[in-house]
């Protein structure tokens, strides 16, 4: 018998044979290259057949990655997959921002190196998957199986196809616009809840027997609820999500970023990415994208946080409740098609990746520390020599694509990591100080236009917390009607509620010698960046979706028993969440009357686009309305001045100087001052006519309850 | 540091020197590596020079 015999002979009976391909990556190997070439093909004939945006899209957003990793022989583990999706999203911003600065943005050769690369290098990595020999392919080893009653699997499949029926049979009987004071909660059907209440149903008998069906039902809980207004709202909602597809439109288009504009031009990773996508897969723009952009980013972090919460001790149950915590908690509405979300994705990646990859033993850290914090052993091994370099370098490559594209999310990242490394939950030692590095050097080089002339006007809040504090919660709750109350206070309930429980958590896992100090450190690292700037009153916002992840393994970690118990227990767990739906949906959907567009809305923005000239400055009552959707550079938006009518006038002759200027009042910024400022409901019509009786406007259309008024030359 | 100096593009290739140590000592911790001779010392240096150069950026500039 000879050494290569003896090696199959001693090895356990978890050795895969090489034909299994989906455990082995290789299906995912052939799809990436079936991609990359149709990618390609589509790229170069400028192929306008339906399936180029889907397949760029899922190019985009997996290929390069995976092929990368795969290239470096990384398993084809959940883990990795993530990774793959978390390095493609990265090396688009990047490869667009450099494009957009240095490469006078010839998107058109780099799409083509890109796929045929990626073709190259998958086809490479097939052929040697092929040629492995059999005794190199080793399988994880085999989980061992736990008896579970067969009803077990009807019931998760039931519940979903029952709840989600019944959800969508719901969402069809809702009225569709002019949602009131409190937002959908207020317009939902009745059937839509009795929906929920059978997904979340089935989900904890499923969880009560620890199978992974219950997975299933997450999915259809984060369908339920992230994807509500998506499904409900007749087009894609939110002004900002509009003004992000306008500023990817003029990447896209003109090449250039205009950093006078916005200072997000100054952190522009994102828009040139996607302005890539929009020229490789050939359409207008990436309205597309927005309506189902929540979902998306919520099913990878709900992943994300359930492998993180199994990295750091968390049961498989206990991980999967962590993951319907995280549906049922994010109210904060930062995953719209934004910047933001996509730094966070990164965030929680690198955060993931770090823990996996460069653990250490907090309990063999500082004495002092130990004494006080009491963590518990980390037992986990990660990963070194070659495997650790590429892990490694996929950090760092992440961290600078974060940096250039969002500027709040490397600060929570410094923080998050910096604490990691004090309390020795990583082995990595230079990570903070790289990521501040790389932000300050771009804060400084690649933002100047954002800061030249009035740097004192950035940092003069730092420290100041009692009023960043009043900025951000203070000026949220302008309004005193009742209905407008409840959901501020809903909003303010749920995030006590998760840091409630998450120090509860913390408390009884520290009096047990088992403190959990990488949670207790994501939970903790956000709320410095309270004492740095208010962010337009939306810093707080940012720490509350900062600390979720944590707040909600350590949730689960308390909630949720780690061994199977009482039903009573879990009957408790599904009453509470089934009294914590309402509050989310009042929570992240309150603000529908004004964040979702009416038919009416859109028609307007695209009729106000159509005649409104180049070099036209258009005035808005509130910033609730689609703006900067198009021709970002040519037509320019202001907020409408306060005043009588006479003297808004005056203001608005004053900056007429040889451009167009407009007054555009649609019905969400109406919305907005009925829901948020308290005006009366007529308060439009009343301004509206109160302009036309100065005489110097004339109505240049009208649609629905919008009206675009000139002001005479 | 006067203001031609300050607003000259030798700032962009430090940072990038600066970023390319902090890589590579952090790869050197992971991998096992024996350390080059006096790669800390230099990455230090390197960055507080980058430190200095922004810091009287932001000074002048602001």
């Amino acid at each position: 018998m000879n050494a290569s015999q003896l090696l199959v002979e001693e090895r356990p009976d978890n050795t895969l044979p090489r034909t299994d391909p989906v455990a082995g990556g290789a299906v995912a190997d052939v799809a990436c290259v079936l991609l990359s070439a149709l990618a390609f093909v589509c790229i170069l004939t400028d192929s306008h057949t339906w399936v180029r945006a889907p397949a760029m899209l899922v190019f985009v957003l997996f290929v390069p990655g995976w092929t990368v990793l795969r290239m470096y022989r990384a398993p084809a583990t959940l883990l990795v997959y993530l990774s793959a999706i978390g390095l493609s999203i990265g090396s688009m911003l990047l490869l667009g921002e450099i494009l957009v600065l240095y490469g006078n943005w010839k998107w058109f050769a780099l799409g083509l190196a890109l796929t045929g690369g990626c073709y190259v290098i998958g086809i490479r990595t097939v052929w040697r998957g092929l040629h492995t020999p059999l005794d190199h392919v080793i399988a994880e080893p085999a989980r061992t199986a736990t008896p579970m009653p067969g009803w077990v699997l009807m019931c998760s499949v039931g519940s979903v196809v029952v709840g989600n029926s019944v959800v969508t049979w719901g969402i069809r009987h809702t009225r569709r616009e002019h949602f009131g004071v409190l937002g959908l909660v207020s317009a939902l059907s009745m059937a839509y809840w009795l929906g929920i209440a059978i997904i979340i149903g089935g989900l904890l008998a499923v969880c009560y027997y620890g199978s992974r069906w219950a997975w299933f039902n997450v999915a259809a809980l984060l369908v339920a609820l992230h994807g509500l207004p998506g499904l409900l709202e007749p087009n894609p909602r939110f002004s900002v999500a509009w003004i992000h597809m306008g500023f990817i439109d003029q990447i896209a288009t003109h090449g250039t970023l205009l950093r006078s504009l916005d200072a997000r031009f100054s952190w522009a990773g994102f828009f040139a990415g996607g302005g890539l996508l929009q020229r490789w897969s050939g359409t207008e723009s990436l309205l597309w994208l927005v309506r189902y952009a929540p979902l998306f980013y919520n099913a990878v972090s709900v992943v994300l946080v359930a492998l993180l919460a199994r990295r750091l001790r968390a049961t498989e149950t206990q991980s999967v409740m962590a993951a319907a915590f995280f549906c049922c908690f994010n109210w904060i509405g930062q995953d719209y098609f934004a910047p933001q979300a996509t730094a966070f994705l990164m965030y929680l990646l690198i955060i993931l990746v770090v823990l996996h990859a460069f653990p250490a033993d907090p309990s063999l850290g500082n004495r002092w520390m130990v004494r006080v914090l009491r963590p518990s052993m980390d037992v986990q091994r990660g990963l070194h020599g070659r495997e650790a370099g590429l892990a490694l370098f996929g950090v760092y490559a992440m961290s600078v694509a974060m940096v250039i594209s969002h500027q709040l999310t490397p600060g929570f990242l410094v923080s998050a990591t910096l604490l990691l490394v004090l309390v020795n939950a990583t082995r990595l030692r230079v990570l903070p100080v790289f990521v501040a590095v790389v932000f300050v050097a771009w804060l400084s080089f690649g933002a100047s236009a954002y800061w030249f002339g009035h740097f004192d006007n950035l940092t003069g809040s730092v420290g100041k917390v009692g009023s960043i504090v009043t900025q951000n919660v203070g000026a949220r709750n302008a309004s005193h009607a009742f209905g407008r109350r409840i959901v501020i206070f809903s909003r303010m309930g749920l995030a006590l509620l998760a840091w409630g429980l998450a120090a509860l958590s913390i408390v009884k896992q520290w009096f047990r010698w088992s403190t959990p100090v990488a949670l207790l450190c994501l939970l903790a690292a956000p709320f410095p960046m309270l004492a740095l700037q208010p962010y337009g009153g939306e810093m707080a916002l940012r720490v509350c979706y900062f600390t979720l992840p944590a707040a909600c393994i350590l949730m689960a970690q308390f909630v949720v028993p780690k061994v199977r118990t009482d039903w009573r227990r879990w009957l408790f767990i599904g009453v509470a969440l089934l009294a914590v739906i309402p509050l989310f949906v009042t929570a992240r959907f309150g603000n529908e009357s004004f964040e979702a567009f009416s038919n009416d809305d859109v028609v307007f923005a695209h009729t106000m686009y159509d005649v409104v000239p180049d070099a036209s400055t258009v005035f808005l009552a509130s910033q609730q309305a689609i703006k900067y959707a198009d021709r970002v550079g040519e037509v320019r938006f202001r907020q409408l001045p306060k005043g009588t009518p006479a003297e808004v006038t005056d203001q608005l002759v004053k900056s007429l100087n040889k451009t167009h200027v407009y007054i555009a009042l649609t019905e969400s910024q109406e919305a907005y001052g009925v829901v948020t400022l308290d005006r009366a409901p007529d308060w439009m019509q009343k301004l509206r006519s109160e302009l036309e009786s100065t005489g110097e406007y004339r109505v240049v259309f009208e649609v629905g309850g919008s009206a675009l008024l000139e002001l005479k030359p | 540091m006067s203001r031609q100096f300050l607003s000259s593009t030798v700032g962009i290739p430090l940072a990038v020197l600066a970023m390319t140590m902090l890589f590579v000592l952090e790869m050197a911790r992971v991998s096992g590596r024996s350390r080059p001779f006096g790669l800390r010392s230099a990455t230090v240096l390197v960055v507080a020079a980058l430190v200095v150069f922004i810091g009287a950026r932001f000074m002048v500039y602001s």
